[in-house]
């Protein structure tokens, strides 16, 4: 075990160097680009050049003076405010290290306490998230963000119900952009796509002139529209993104999914390529592997797929479970197909949603087991969720247990609902009912 | 240091970096935007702690008209902290957020009259993001692509708060100026500006405006972020610095403005000249299964910002009931009252700035009383008897006795009208002008200097004489070495200054 943990730490030093090379993924923005004049300055989202600025600032403060509970307070919410602009997971480690010593000067600390929760959201621990969010809820009931700590949590751990009741009462106590960015994305679940859009539209007015906040609505705007097959309305809201924040990699990933959607796989690859070059999310990566596989350039794409056990490798070194993204892409990529099954199953214990249903489900059709797998993809779809990658793969266990007029239902619907649901597989659906 | 001083400071400063959130901490997260953690799971990812700028109330003045004594001006404002040089996305106000100035004329701490704003952005050319594509000459100019305009109305509420009728449309379609760009974009701003200054016809004069302006409010936010530091009080400081004139962080900074001018007989009920002042932004409340009818825009409406007297959210309010107290109206203000009676500013005074044995050896201040201050309610929630008292409930109000005019420059010594200049200080100015805060709050009137030295009880000698409030010395001299705007007002509505030119500020 301890020898186990040793090599995953050498392999994250050494990994480092690696996404250095691949791009300057990890390095520090060093020109200011025009991100650093946008209006983000002093009010929400930060430009990078400002978060590494503020870190600057208060690990001095914290020099001056170890015991200032607030200056730890904000350090440690800076880290993790840079490890998503830098999408260095050790930032996570530094967080966690700033928040835990804030805790031990002042256990009842709200700061530190949401602070951990929305750690743990972001390292995939749900379960400790719940708690942390309990934890900071009791010690300040009226805080709106503590609820969103709590509901990001519930949504991730399957249970809907008490989820959107808690995003209810975030709304109710405090509308405004992250209240209405999770309602919107309640109603997505429940698939109220026009809801949806309503919701996520205020949460666009709400962020305006923020800079990165202001990018971030837009693409998640996009994500909706991308999800119903609007693949134009998708990349106007990406380009937008980009327009106010120049250079977001959210934005360029999801321009680049939009673009191929539209078929245009050489812009899409070039928009990848861009958006792994400024944070190598294993999705991203995983996506323009895909991208290259589809171009008839196996060679490139087996390149990407290589690189992401790495990147996973690193994630996990710095505390962030990985299981139901590793699941999905080895059962996507037909890599070790048994033992990705025990993932997805490991994967849906900690993980019980809609989306760890999906992929466990996915990943008994590939290894065979239909039958089980049919129970699990009626559980993905219990929300009444419009997500054809979803509908896709229960098409694929109707297909398995002999049900054809099933399987062409299914399948049909997933096309008609997004054409082009995923680069790897609308093509199979599109070949299954030929 | 001496090994042995840093461990006798060791334990104040912790309690003061603690205290210190009240005044700094709070500040940057209420006025400068905070600690700004974005991040969920890769699925939600949605922020956590976000700012809300358009629906953020930065400050609240009113006042007798100087130039029209049977008016009062109200301004609210919103948007802190705005660059000037913020492009490409231009600050506007949030067309699905209802902003509101309120006022009490019954003194029951409830609003009696509303008027609403509400602003509705076009967009000339779909075709481009972007603000402008040429100079833009006039507020009809189809070079200006995101023309923002807004109506006015009037709402009457009764004693419960609810509101009575469908209210008054005052105007509607009423334009507002582009923010100040630079000699290209925005050539002769003043006359852009000018003519978004409308008199809304048959409402008995009232006149409005609406856009970007500059920020009025001046403080030196940087020393006070460290370590509550005040500039020329820098020797007398727990860790003492040498001292220093203040330097203003706002200076240069934008903000957005609300103005509205009213005929005094609209706004005071029979019984009483006083009134008292709230500005609100609230925000649609909504559900994940949305209910039936529910218009994107148009309600249930639930107020997310309020701003009576000055840092009250900032200096008074504890973290953890922020939010809570930003969604309270002003007549539940009674569950606040230990926050102002037992304040942390005045703990905190002591402790940094103050003599031994509640400070130490190197503080000049008298000792403060830290609890039992019920001057301070008086001040902050109920009004000052013979000045604007508005009755027994506790309510967080800008409080303004129409009765007291002032002369041409907005000022009255003593209560009398005067061409004299404005004391910056008001009533605790030497010269005891009751034309300033806490009676109404002019544009100049240093609120900060005046909240240190209330908070410190010194008073200055008129409000020592007149009312027998306490004016320890040096107490009464405490200050963050910033006293005026760093630019001036002009005497006429809109009387805020023009917002700096994002060209000539970098």
């Amino acid at each position: 075990m301890k020898r186990h943990r040793l090599i995953l730490v050498a392999a994250a030093a050494g990994l480092t160097a690696v996404a250095l090379t691949l791009g300057g993924v990890l390095h520090e923005s060093s020109s200011p680009s025009p991100a650093a004049a946008a209006p983000a300055s002093g009010t929400v989202a930060p430009s990078p050049t400002n978060t590494a600025a503020q870190i600057a600032r208060l690990q001095a403060a914290i020099r001056m003076d170890p015991t200032d509970v607030r200056s730890l307070d904000s350090l440690g919410l800076a880290y993790q405010q840079r490890a998503r602009e830098t999408g260095d997971p050790t930032y996570y480690t530094k967080s966690d290290e700033a928040l835990h010593r804030a805790l031990s000067l002042e256990p009842r600390d709200l700061l530190a306490t949401s602070g951990l929760g929305s750690l743990a959201l972001s390292r995939h621990r749900f379960r400790e998230a719940l708690v942390l969010g309990r934890r900071a809820y009791a010690i300040s009931p009226t805080t709106a963000r503590n609820y969103g700590v709590i509901g990001d949590a519930l949504v991730e751990l399957g249970r809907y119900h008490a989820a959107f009741k808690t995003f209810d009462t975030m709304a109710g106590i405090q509308p405004g952009l992250s209240s209405y960015a999770r309602i919107s994305h309640a109603r997505q679940l429940l698939g109220d796509i026009p809801g949806a859009i309503a919701a996520m539209k205020l949460a666009v007015d709400a962020a305006q002139g923020q800079g990165e906040a202001d990018a971030w609505t837009h693409v998640q705007l996009g994500l909706i529209y991308l999800s119903v097959g609007r693949y134009k309305a998708a990349a106007a809201e990406d380009r937008y993104a980009l327009f106010v924040f120049p250079d977001y990699a959210y934005a360029l990933d999801a321009l680049a999914r939009a673009e191929a959607g539209r078929g245009d796989y050489r812009s899409a690859i070039q928009y990848e390529q861009q958006a792994v070059n400024r944070i190598p999310l294993p999705q991203y990566v995983s996506t323009l592997g895909d991208l290259y596989g589809a171009t008839g350039r196996p060679g490139l794409a087996k390149k990407q797929y290589e690189l992401i056990g790495i990147i996973q490798r690193l994630l996990v070194a710095n505390g962030v479970k990985t299981d139901l993204e590793t699941a999905l892409f080895d059962v996507d990529h037909a890599i070790k197909l048994h033992a990705s099954l025990a993932l997805a199953r490991l994967a849906w214990r900690e993980r019980p949603s809609i989306d760890g249903d999906d992929v466990l489900a996915w990943a008994l059709e590939r290894t065979g087991h239909c039958g089980e797998a049919q129970r699990y993809s009626k559980r993905a779809l219990r929300l009444g969720t419009l997500d054809a990658l979803k509908y896709f793969h229960r098409g694929m266990i109707e297909g398995c247990l002999g049900h054809r007029a099933a399987q062409r239902a299914w399948l049909a619907r997933a096309l008609r609902l997004n054409p082009r649901f995923s680069i790897l597989w609308a093509p199979v659906a599109k070949r299954e009912l030929r | 240091m001496h090994p042995a001083l840093a461990t006798v400071r060791k334990p104040i400063l912790a309690a003061a970096a603690l205290g210190i959130f009240a005044l700094a901490l709070l500040l940057i997260l209420t006025r400068a935007g905070g600690p700004s953690t974005a991040f969920a799971s890769s699925h939600a990812e949605a922020p956590l702690i976000s700012q809300d700028p358009r629906a953020d109330n930065t400050d609240l003045y009113a006042f007798v008209s100087p130039d029209n004594t049977n008016t009062v001006t109200m301004i609210a404002n919103y948007i802190p902290l705005e660059q000037p040089a913020s492009g490409p996305n231009f600050y506007s106000f949030d067309d699905t957020v209802l902003y509101e100035i309120k006022i009490d004329n019954t003194g029951d701490g409830r609003p009696d009259i509303a008027y609403q704003f509400r602003f509705h952005t076009a967009t000339r050319n779909p075709n481009t993001f972007l603000y402008n594509t040429g100079p833009i000459t006039s507020l009809s100019d189809p070079n200006w692509n995101r023309p923002q305009t807004y109506s006015v109305t009037l709402v009457h509420l009764n004693k419960g708060g609810k509101q009575v009728g469908k209210g008054t449309v005052l105007g509607t379609d009423i334009p507002t100026p582009p923010d100040n760009i630079g000699p290209r974009s925005t050539p002769n701003y003043n006359s852009l500006a000018g003519a978004a200054v409308t008199t809304l016809p048959n409402t008995g004069g009232i006149k409005v405006f609406a856009g970007q302006r500059d920020d009025p409010f001046f403080v030196d936010l940087g020393s006070i972020f460290d370590l509550a530091g005040l500039r020329p009080f820098n020797p007398f400081h727990l860790l003492p610095l040498a001292a220093e004139p203040g330097r203003d962080a706002l200076k240069n900074d934008n903000v957005h403005s609300i103005e509205i001018q009213v005929p005094t007989s609209q706004l005071v009920s029979f019984d009483s000249p006083t009134i008292g002042i709230y500005a609100t932004a609230s925000r649609q409340k909504v559900r994940v299964l949305q209910d039936n009818g529910t218009v994107e825009g148009h309600g249930p409406w639930v107020q997310v910002s309020r701003l009576g007297n000055p840092l009250i959210n900032e200096v008074v309010i504890p973290l953890g009931q922020k939010d809570y107290w930003n969604r309270q109206d002003p007549a539940d203000d009674q569950q606040f009252e230990p926050f102002y009676t037992a304040p942390e500013v005045s703990r905190l005074e002591n402790a940094l700035y103050g003599t031994l044995p509640q400070g130490h050896a190197g503080g000049a201040l008298q000792a403060i009383d830290a609890t039992g201050r019920s001057d301070l309610r008086t001040i902050l929630l109920t009004g000052i008897p013979g000045v604007n008292f508005t009755g027994s409930t506790d309510a967080d109000l800008l409080r303004l006795n129409t009765a007291i005019t002032p002369g041409s420059n907005g000022a009255c010594p003593g209560g009398t009208a005067s061409s004299a200049q404005p004391d910056r200080l008001g009533p605790l100015g030497p010269s005891g002008d009751l034309c300033g805060y806490p009676n109404g709050r002019r544009l100049g009137d240093d609120v900060i200097d005046i909240d240190l030295r209330a908070f410190a009880q010194g008073y200055g000698p008129f409000l020592h004489t007149a009312l027998g409030l306490p004016d320890k010395t040096p107490n009464d001299l405490l200050g963050d070495g910033v006293n005026t705007n760093d630019v001036p007002f002009s005497g006429t509505f809109p009387y805020v200054a023009a917002p700096h030119q994002g060209y000539e500020v970098p």
